[in-house]
């Protein structure tokens, strides 16, 4: 049975505590992306509306972190301002200690629709960021060939999009992140449009890669599961307005065990986080007077049926 | 034998003039698309253009060209202009957003992104715009061709008619019909076919 351990020592009851339910204390220096007092406002006319509010967060070298939440809780939009897509309206983006003034691809941007070029093959695609930094044809080919082979699509390299799967679309678009060598991969949403298997596969070869290469990734995703089976870090946003609810330190080793009852328990510890988001998305997008019963998902778990957990889980 | 050399002296004339059309339409269209300032000042002037019946221009252009060559071939871009113009406009503004944020990921410059990226998105619904030019290119040249008497098939036709020979004339609008078919499956229809193979398109 895989190790678990709690930053807490007094949560036996529940080992998988959010740790940090208060902003994350900075740690100076030593972040690889920091946000400080970030926020984010939309207005639609008169109306104004808070995508974000108040963020604070470290992400650290190396890690994987993943931004949980319902939909508009801002996870794409703190995406986009780590990339550099979008500014702040108030607070600092700092990335390796610089602020973030644009895109680039040293925070390299994998999105849930790959993106891929149809008018370009599989190799040429792949080649596409390395033709930008200017390398010579010779250069970019073998690249391009060495990293197609990292996700398996060898076999494929004079295919052209609209002839792949999906799952192999976003392969492809990893190839082609991977392949300008970026110092961080931040990560969409992008095995959301896939079906569970292609995502189980996916998942097992993300891990993978990650493995191999410890880059930094923040990996935004609005299943609760694609976090837990992921990461080392889970990041739980609130809405209305967009902020960080807790944060989740998941010391499991990787590649994870997709049917481990640890992952489970910590699913459930997410979900609960969750329920009362559950009842502010009803309002919003229905009549008044539908209700969602409390604690009817992310139920308590079962202490009755044992699994073999032991004493102390 | 005559037939070929007036077939053959439009479609050069017709060719030149389109080719011209291309190339100050295209280059009219990335400016409108890419700069507000220049989406002010020249869409209204492109949108004027379009609207008016090219065969218009012909009486201004006898006056500004000593030549009736280069007054036909006037008459023919201003013809077919707005439509290329219209046809870059709407194929670039149409880039999807994510491809414009995968090539600023990738940290394209202005050029790459619009070379690399933005053009040939946009050339399926480009070329769709040159279909239309295209036939907007041969009407302009036709009416000028009508009016002005120069060796091409609307001389043709226009000496049929003064001299009564109905069978000739005819038989020329025939040809024309038949220029223009050709044109039109040989080039942009094969053109459009091996785009939209591509692409993954539906045929």
């Amino acid at each position: 049975m895989p190790q678990l351990t709690t930053a807490s020592p007094s949560l036996e009851t529940r080992p998988f505590a959010p740790t940090h339910p208060t902003p994350v204390p900075l740690a100076p220096g030593a972040a690889k992306v920091e946000l400080r007092g970030v926020s984010k406002i939309y207005s639609t006319g008169a109306k104004r509306f808070a995508a974000l509010s108040e963020i604070d967060l470290a992400i650290r070298d190396g890690e994987f972190l993943a931004i949980v939440g319902p939909s508009g809780c801002g996870k794409s939009t703190l995406l986009n301002l780590i990339a550099g897509f979008e500014c702040p309206d108030s607070g600092e983006v700092f990335f390796e200690g610089q602020a973030v003034t644009g895109a680039g691809p040293e925070r390299l941007v994998l999105f849930q629709e790959h993106g891929l070029f149809p008018w370009l093959n599989v190799r040429q695609n792949v080649e596409f960021g390395l033709r930008v930094r200017g390398l010579s044809k010779a250069e970019r080919r073998e690249r391009a060939e060495h990293y197609l082979k990292m996700v398996h699509l060898q076999k494929f390299k004079r295919s052209y999009p609209f002839q792949l799967s999906g799952g192999m679309k976003q392969r492809t678009a990893i190839a082609r992140a991977l392949a300008v060598e970026p110092r961080m991969l931040l990560m969409d949403e992008p095995f959301s449009a896939l079906d569970p298997r292609t995502r189980d596969i996916l998942h097992l070869e993300l891990q993978r890669l990650w493995m191999a290469t410890r880059k930094t990734i923040v990996f935004v995703t609005h299943s609760v599961e694609e976090a837990v089976r992921l990461a080392d870090r889970i990041v739980v946003m609130a809405s209305q307005p967009g902020r960080i609810r807790s944060v989740f330190e998941v010391a499991l080793p990787h590649p994870r065990e997709f049917m481990d009852p640890a992952l489970v328990e910590l699913r459930g510890a997410i979900l609960r986080e969750l329920e009362d988001e559950l009842g502010k998305l009803v309002k919003k997008e229905g009549d008044d007077d539908w209700r969602i019963e409390e604690k009817s998902i992310g139920a308590r778990a079962r202490r009755d049926l044992d699994f073999g957990l032991g004493d102390g889980i | 034998m005559t037939f070929v050399k007036a077939l053959g002296a439009s479609l050069l004339r017709v060719a030149f003039g389109f080719g011209l059309s291309i190339l100050f339409g295209v280059a009219i269209g990335i400016a409108i698309a890419g700069s507000r300032a220049a989406s002010w000042l020249l869409s209204p002037v492109v949108m004027g253009v379009q609207s008016l019946p090219s065969i218009c221009w012909l009486p201004l252009a006898a006056l500004w060209f000593q030549r009736d060559e280069n007054a036909i071939l006037f008459v023919i871009l201003m013809g077919s202009i707005g439509s290329i113009v219209i046809a870059t406009r709407d194929g670039l503004k149409n880039v999807p957003t994510t491809y414009r944020r995968v090539s600023s990921t990738f940290g394209a410059n202005y050029w790459q992104r619009l070379f690399w990226v933005y053009i040939p998105s946009a050339l399926p619904a480009f070329i769709s715009g040159m279909k239309q030019g295209w036939s907007f290119a041969w009407r302009s040249l036709l009416a000028g061709e009508l009016i002005k008497s120069v060796v091409g098939v609307g001389g043709q036709i226009e000496i049929s008619r003064s001299i009564g020979d109905y069978e000739r004339l005819f038989a020329s609008m025939i040809l024309v019909l038949l220029a223009s078919v050709i044109v039109d499956k040989l080039l942009f229809t094969q053109l459009e076919k091996r785009i939209r193979a591509r692409w993954g398109m539906a045929a």
